[in-house]
């Protein structure tokens, strides 16, 4: 197949997988609710039907992004491994961290916050990276690992260090209200940070698609052992993908935390990072439609959330649609029999045309 | 007129990459006979075999066995109406013994237990039987490549087989072991089995081919007879234009040495020698062929000389320097180039397109760029450029490498690596199953290399190749240099063949030279 009808064939293949979830949903929600009418009317017309609704799946995309780039970076260095969900919680540790405890003017007390999250996403990325690189250990299971570390360290520090007495629960002191990223919709939470995550699509479209260190990233995506024999040295690039990753993932959690929280209150990991591995496969590692992928992803679970107020269905029916999505997505054989018939078709053109 | 025994009938193709491999080819074979199968690399005889088989699909025909209808239900039927394959690479179980490997599937039992002495039995006899005598207890990891060659032979007749598909067998083997080979089949043909041999090398077509049937760019060509038919017949339907199967050239004129190696040792990471103190000098206008039975040292060699291997004491000098631990990048920087053996894991990324994969060396140099980014002008105009003078067959620039056939992935290679425009090129297996256009094209370029007084460093399994491209030849045996022959010209097939088996040994090669 040329370029053109592979791009076709995957975004028919994307549309048909949520489609078929789509469907499936519906088939349950008939079976299980009392009101299937309404409770499919408000999933899927719901995040329209009022502004702040609307604001919430902007909002709700916004840390979507972050790590669903994450992910896009990382994977297209054929890095499979999850140390942007780490990254992305230590982070908000780290800015928290810098917010509370350093006295700095305004503006710059700012800054050094947002690098502080992308600094810490960055490091606890770079320790598979380097693992990887110098001791052959599998990413995969490194980073897994070490999100627990990273969770029950981060809560170590936010209980004995950062916690406001003045709260019941192990919440940190508040952000100074400077630090707060300022909102551009009224009547929406919508605020800066959806600005600084479509900002950091371009740098990382710009980063893999424009310049050589992204060719070589792809490069070893593709083939690391010919890209080696190329003279390209694999090792640094690879810790170099780590540290990008990780670092656009912890400039996620800063973001987050300052755009959507007054105060640090996850007491667990907050699941951005997995959410960013759906983001990026249905955004077929492109940077560029992963503003889309983390649409359709928000659109669904504010729907839904909508759906469990109004109705008696669950939010949780969401899930489902992501599942199917993934499956649906990852799997090679959907539409083979289409893919088949397009490729036969397309030899016999040619061949036509050669014979003609 | 002998009994028909298989009819293939209009098989068509098409792989999932839209590739099509076989165009309404038809194929018979008659009972008893030696049926050759050739064509250039790419050209779907494999495919058409591995449909036989029952390993591929297919799209469009039918097979008939011995007056049945084959469906394509998998080799598991193929090979019980007694059709059987040797694979090019062989499926063995290398930590197994011969016997295990040959029952592995059909063991037979003593109640629960593998009745050892039966099947040690069984094979000992069919060796007898079929002068394919093996030592059952042996393990395939310790026998060599001739061997296994037999073993894969004993496999295929212990399941029943009438019909035995060859795919390249001689490919692996030196002379001799070839010779011995062709006594077998001939032993086989006696004893009423069909053979298939899937080749391209016509001399062995002609010594002991009873027909053969010739396929070119998916379609078959037609079936003739071996008797009263010329190699430049065959090689003329194969490629559909006369070949020049020799290659000429000016007589060399050697310059200053442009690579020394000293005293190189290298032990692999399972303790085998594979470079046992390994000396030679490489001068520019020279063409150094290495001749060897594969996995005597010359790809250790070649790819311990690039840095794709770690570990090995000496000195690899280049203009006086010792590039022995060097980064790849810097050894590239030298103005060194490396055709790797294995295209596919070290040559190009397949899902790469034809551009990424022919700027992967030089993709930070400043003729790629404009400012801190690539610049797409430029690199368009390099690609198109290179795809012209190398003859790339492709639809565009844009098209992955994965989809185009051996040749034309090889040429990508070669085109990146010739550009970067080396004083020393090695050229590993350079033309190693590729068909006979891109084969003659790689020489010409490899000849106009040397001609600007570059050296070349060339591993090949193909004696041929050696004979016809080197200026100088280097014989190496587990892991020694045996021989070197300053002058190509004086030395035979035969002659090489003696010291490539470890027969024959030159003394006081100390130095090379």
């Amino acid at each position: 197949m040329d370029n053109k009808s592979r791009v076709r064939f995957e975004i028919m293949k994307t549309a048909l997988a949520i489609g078929i979830s789509l469907v499936l949903v519906f088939i349950i929600i008939f079976f299980a609710s009392n009101e299937p009418l309404k409770a499919i009317h408000s999933m899927l017309a719901g995040p329209f039907t009022s502004l702040r609704r609307f604001g919430n799946v902007i909002e709700a995309m916004t840390p979507l992004m972050f790590t669903g780039l994450s992910v896009t970076m990382l994977y297209r260095a054929g890095l499979f491994n999850l140390s942007m969900e780490g990254g992305f919680f230590i982070a908000c540790v780290a800015a928290t961290a810098s917010a509370v405890m350093l006295n700095l003017p305004a503006g710059l007390n700012f800054m050094v916050a947002m690098l502080a999250g992308a600094a810490a996403g960055g490091l606890a990325s770079l320790i598979p990276g380097t693992l990887k690189v110098k001791c052959k250990a599998n990413e995969l299971v490194t980073s897994l690992m070490l999100n627990y570390v990273l969770l029950y360290l981060g809560l170590y520090i936010v209980i004995n260090f950062l916690h406001d007495p003045a709260m019941n629960a192990n919440y940190s002191y508040a952000f100074p209200e400077n630090m707060l990223l300022s909102r551009i919709l009224p009547g929406t939470r919508i605020n800066t940070g959806t600005i600084i995550a479509l900002v950091s699509v371009v740098f990382v479209y710009i980063l893999l698609d424009k310049t050589a260190f992204g060719y070589k990233v792809t490069m070893i995506g593709q083939n690391s052992r010919m890209a080696e024999a190329a003279g390209i040295n694999v090792g640094r690039i690879i810790i170099m993908s780590q540290l990008i990753g990780g670092m656009l993932a912890g400039l996620g959690g800063a973001t987050e935390m300052f755009g959507m929280y007054k105060r640090f209150q996850y007491q667990g990991l907050p699941g951005y990072g997995w959410d960013g591995v759906l983001i990026a496969i249905v955004a077929q590692f492109k940077p560029q439609y992963v503003p889309l992928s983390a649409f359709f992803l928000a659109y669904i679970r504010i729907g839904a959330d909508i759906m469990a107020r109004q109705t008696d269905v669950p939010s949780e029916i969401v899930a489902i649609i992501q599942a199917v999505v993934i499956v649906l997505i990852s799997a090679e054989a959907i539409l083979k029999g289409y893919q088949r018939k397009l490729v036969v078709k397309q030899a016999r053109e040619e061949e036509a045309l050669s014979n003609g | 007129m002998a009994n028909e025994i298989l009819r293939m009938k209009d098989i068509t193709k098409i792989y999932p990459n839209g590739v099509m491999a076989n165009k309404n080819v038809s194929f018979t074979v008659e009972e008893g006979e030696i049926h050759a199968l050739m064509g250039e690399n790419g050209a779907g005889k494999s495919t058409l075999m591995k449909i036989l088989f029952g390993i591929e699909s297919y799209d469009e025909g039918e097979i008939f066995f011995d007056g049945k209808k084959l469906d394509h239900a998998g080799s598991a039927e193929a090979i019980k109406s007694g059709i059987g394959m040797v694979h090019q690479h062989f499926m063995l179980v290398d930590s197994l013994r011969v016997y295990e490997n040959i029952i592995l599937g059909m063991e037979p039992t003593r109640g629960p237990m593998i009745d050892a002495e039966t099947a040690i039995g069984q094979v000992r006899e069919l060796g007898e039987k079929y002068n394919l005598r093996v030592n059952p207890l042996a393990r395939v990891e310790d026998i060599s490549v001739g061997l296994k060659q037999k073993v894969e032979l004993l496999k295929v007749l212990m399941r029943g087989a009438r019909l035995l598909i060859l795919d390249e067998p001689t490919a692996v083997l030196t002379p001799q072991e070839t010779e011995e080979l062709f006594e077998q089949l001939l032993l086989l043909r006696k004893n009423n089995h069909t053979i298939i041999f899937i080749s391209h090398k016509i001399r062995e077509v002609m010594q002991i081919c009873d027909k053969v049937t010739i396929m070119r760019a998916g379609r078959s060509e037609g079936t003739i007879g071996v008797e009263g038919t010329t190699a430049e017949d065959i090689s003329r339907l194969m490629v559909g234009r006369d070949v020049i199967l020799k290659q000429d050239k000016k007589p060399a004129e050697f310059g200053a040495p442009k690579l020394r190696v000293r005293n190189l040792n290298y032990i692999n990471r399972f303790g085998k020698a594979m470079l046992k103190n390994v000396n030679f000098d490489l001068r520019s206008g020279q063409i150094m062929g290495v001749a060897g039975v594969e996995g005597n040292g010359q790809n250790d060699l070649a790819e311990t000389i690039f840095g794709l291997t770690r570990g090995a004491t000496g000195e690899v000098l280049a203009d006086g320097k010792n590039i022995l631990g060097k980064s790849i990048r810097e050894i590239r920087d030298l103005g060194i180039s490396y055709i790797p053996e294995d295209r596919i894991t070290l040559g190009v990324a397949s899902d790469g397109s034809v551009w990424q994969n022919l700027i992967a060396d030089r993709v930070d140099q400043p003729e790629m760029k404009s400012g801190a980014f690539l610049s797409s002008k430029k690199i368009e105009a390099l690609s198109d450029e290179l795809i012209r003078e190398f003859n790339i067959r492709c639809k565009s620039r844009n098209q992955s490498v994965g989809m185009l056939s051996g040749g034309n992935m090889q040429k990508v290679v070669v085109a990146r690596e010739f550009s970067a425009d080396p004083e020393i090129l090695i050229a590993n297996q350079p033309t190693r199953g590729i068909d006979v256009g891109a084969n003659e094209f790689i020489w010409k370029k490899i000849v106009e290399k040397r001609d600007a007084g570059k050296a070349i460093l060339l591993v090949s399994a193909d004696l041929n190749e050696v004979l016809e491209l080197s200026d100088s030849i280097l014989v190496m045996c587990e892991g020694e240099l045996v021989a070197y022959f300053e002058d190509a010209k004086k030395v035979t097939e035969e002659e090489l063949g003696l010291y490539m088996l470890g027969l024959k040994k030159q003394e006081a090669l100390g130095h090379g030279q």
